[in-house]
């Protein structure tokens, strides 16, 4: 996987037109919702609670892919796909998922305001 | 919603959960110039929308919120008025959440990640969108008050056009008429007077054209027929002062088609003129038709007046009971069966039939008509009979009122003699019945005494080609010269307590005759039929030589049988 892969800054940057100078506060938006998130799916996982967990996932995909982390988005996207029907037969998806918003968190903190 | 062209501060009202979108959304919108209200949840969504929802302008809203759905608002929105356009922005891209939501009623839907570029030209457009709508509801209640407030004027107009000048609206006895308009206003009207003298006079019109214009085509027509039938003016007068009167005010392209109707009960005579209308049918006792009084005249208004045929058809009540006069709106419309009714279905429909207003108007009540409608059947014998209640003498005193008056140069033509004779009559209360015999015999005195007697006409020049005209100039020239050696005397003596009436009418001409033996011939030649007249009127008439004077007998018990003129001394 790339550094893009990951977050694509550039890619970003130029999504937020005139934007530029809230981005800083725009990032710690982002890192405070997602690691939200995060908690909320793994304490989804240990009830298993499918539905909480499709609804995080869907949140997640959203806010990831506005930023630019289209990895963590695609993961997030198939975490909801899976939980379409409440039910998910092993917890390869989320920790592929919490594995990679790991990634994502620790290249965006530096740009965070 | 506010004006798009005042510039004022668009509201935006921003429902999204997510921190990160909601600062994202909030930041960017403010960077724009619009004020916004930012909420995390649908409770706070409602909480805002409680207080300024009539003053928000659009809605951003997420749909999947962490105390519901989005789409749950929508017809909250709804029902409580607030008309902002709403932008759904979701990670669901399903068809089945698209059709739902925009079943719901948003106004556009975009999918994360969002182009801030677009989700800025959907909101412009939704705005602008959101104005005309709002313009066009606006003017179109605007129009539809208009349209409204027009159309009641329009029956207001209507009910006065209906109710101006004729009684018809009401039932009677004697007459009976029907009259569907093209449209709110009719270019045909119905008309029914009463003469002082207590005859009938009856105008079928019909203007050329339908709606507003010819119907205002007819106000003077009605108006001036009017004035005319309550002074008792003869139709060739009334027809040649109404084609007159259209000649000066109506543009060339328009006209009135018109039958005009006398009944004289005491000649036992209908006059018709026929200018442009379909036939008149006449049918005896038994409802037979027994003669068509077809237009031989142009309609008002085409002709100048040196080329108007004036003279009427005359038919006789001894043998005309009924009669029926229709426009040709009644020739030119569909029945509700599809057919067209001609000359013969109509004449058939009035002798076999009780009612045919009644069964014409069946024919033609439940749909639209191609022209202006209108039907009139009278029972010529029974109008005679409706007039005939108010013979009767309301105080019974003795003694007698007498007054006299002198007229002299043009004060004779403004004193209006007959209507003064009938305003002292009624301030005596004097019977209606000889009133009208009064205002009669009064109107042909006086016609004769200053017409023939002092400006010296003669009523024959009316008989020759273009006469009619020729004796209207003449009279016009008479009345410039008039001087005040010219005069015009009358005496009245009224005798409550026997109803009775003694005239003088004295004129400064110099009389007719020299003989006795010419005064059965040349004066009612002379003079045309108002000799006749006022014998068949008056109990006692007295004409004295020269002929210049007049001594007129009259009571409401009606001509005495042997009244005659009687030669006698100067007055």
């Amino acid at each position: 996987m790339t550094e893009a892969d990951v977050w694509n800054r550039d890619a970003f940057m130029q999504g937020l037109g005139g934007m530029q100078p809230y981005a800083g506060s725009l990032i710690s938006a982002y890192i405070g919702s997602t690691e939200s998130h995060l908690s909320g799916i793994a304490e989804a996982w240990q009830q298993q609670d499918m539905q909480r967990l499709h609804r995080i996932a869907h949140a997640l995909k959203g806010s990831s892919s506005q930023m630019g982390c289209v990895g963590l988005a695609a993961l997030a996207a198939d975490l909801e796909s899976m939980t379409q029907n409440g039910h998910l037969p092993s917890s390869g998806p989320v920790e592929a998922l919490q594995q990679q918003a790991v990634l994502v968190l620790d290249a965006m903190r530096p740009f965070s305001a | 919603m506010k004006d798009r062209t005042n510039h004022q501060v668009t509201h935006i009202l921003v429902v999204e959960d997510d921190p990160m979108f909601n600062l994202f959304y909030t930041r960017f919108l403010s960077e724009k110039g619009a004020r916004v209200s930012s909420c995390l949840s649908l409770a706070e969504a409602r909480n805002v929308l409680q207080t300024e929802g009539a003053g928000i302008d659009a809605i951003i809203l997420d749909n999947q919120l962490t105390d519901g759905d989005g789409i749950e608002l929508l017809p909250e929105l709804n029902s409580s008025g607030i008309r902002a356009p709403v932008i759904m922005v979701s990670g669901n891209e399903s068809p089945e959440f698209l059709l739902q939501a925009f079943a719901s009623g948003i106004h556009d839907y975009m999918v994360k990640p969002v182009s801030l570029d677009l989700l800025w030209l959907k909101i412009n457009n939704a705005l602008h969108q959101q104005f005309l709508e709002n313009l066009s509801e606006r003017q179109q209640a605007e129009l539809e008050h208009w349209i409204a407030q027009e159309k009641q004027e329009q029956l207001l107009a209507r009910h006065l056009f209906e109710h101006m000048f004729s009684d018809l609206n009401q039932r009677h006895e004697s007459v009976s008429a029907w009259l569907k308009p093209h449209g709110i206003f009719s270019g045909d009207a119905i008309l029914r007077c009463q003469g002082r003298d207590g005859s009938w006079y009856f105008l079928l019109a019909d203007a050329m054209g339908h709606g507003l214009a010819p119907a205002i085509s007819l106000l003077p027509v009605m108006q001036d027929f009017h004035a005319m039938a309550d002074k008792t003016w003869s139709l060739d007068t009334i027809a040649f002062e109404l084609n007159a009167l259209l000649g000066r005010i109506l543009p060339d392209d328009r006209f009135v088609a018109a039958v005009m109707i006398h009944v004289i009960p005491w000649q036992r005579e209908i006059r018709i003129w026929n200018g442009g209308m379909p036939a008149v049918i006449l049918l005896d006792e038994q409802r037979q038709a027994i003669q068509f009084a077809r237009s031989d005249n142009m309609a008002l208004g085409i002709l100048g007046s040196h080329r108007m045929n004036v003279r009427p058809q005359v038919f006789s009540l001894d043998e005309v009971r009924f009669f029926a006069m229709y426009s040709d709106g009644l020739t030119d419309s569909q029945t509700q069966s599809g057919e067209l009714l001609n000359e013969q279905h109509i004449a058939q429909m009035v002798q076999l039939s009780d009612k045919p207003t009644d069964n014409i108007r069946q024919l033609f009540e439940q749909q639209s008509v191609q022209d202006d409608i209108s039907f009139c059947m009278v029972d010529a014998h029974r109008l005679l009979q409706e007039e005939r209640s108010d013979a009767t003498l309301p105080l019974s005193l003795t003694g007698r009122v007498q007054a006299s008056a002198t007229f002299s140069g043009k004060t004779i033509i403004a004193a209006d003699l007959p209507s003064r004779v009938i305003s002292f009559l009624e301030n005596q209360h004097a019977p209606a019945e000889l009133r009208r015999k009064v205002f009669t015999v009064v109107s042909e005195l006086f016609s004769n005494g200053y017409e023939h007697g002092i400006l010296g006409l003669d009523s024959r020049i009316k008989n020759e080609d273009d006469g009619f005209m020729q004796y209207a100039a003449m009279l016009a020239a008479g009345a410039e010269s008039l001087t005040e050696n010219d005069q015009v005397r009358l005496d009245l003596c009224w005798c409550p307590e026997n109803g009775t009436l003694k005239l003088t009418l004295q004129d400064s001409g110099p009389g007719f005759f020299s003989s006795s033996a010419d005064v059965a011939t040349d004066t009612m030649l002379a003079h045309g039929r108002g000799m006749t007249l006022i014998h068949q009127l008056a109990d006692q008439v007295e004409m004295v030589a020269p002929g210049n004077c007049f001594h007129v007998v009259m009571s409401d018990r009606g001509r005495g049988s042997d009244a005659g003129c009687i030669q006698g001394s100067q007055v």
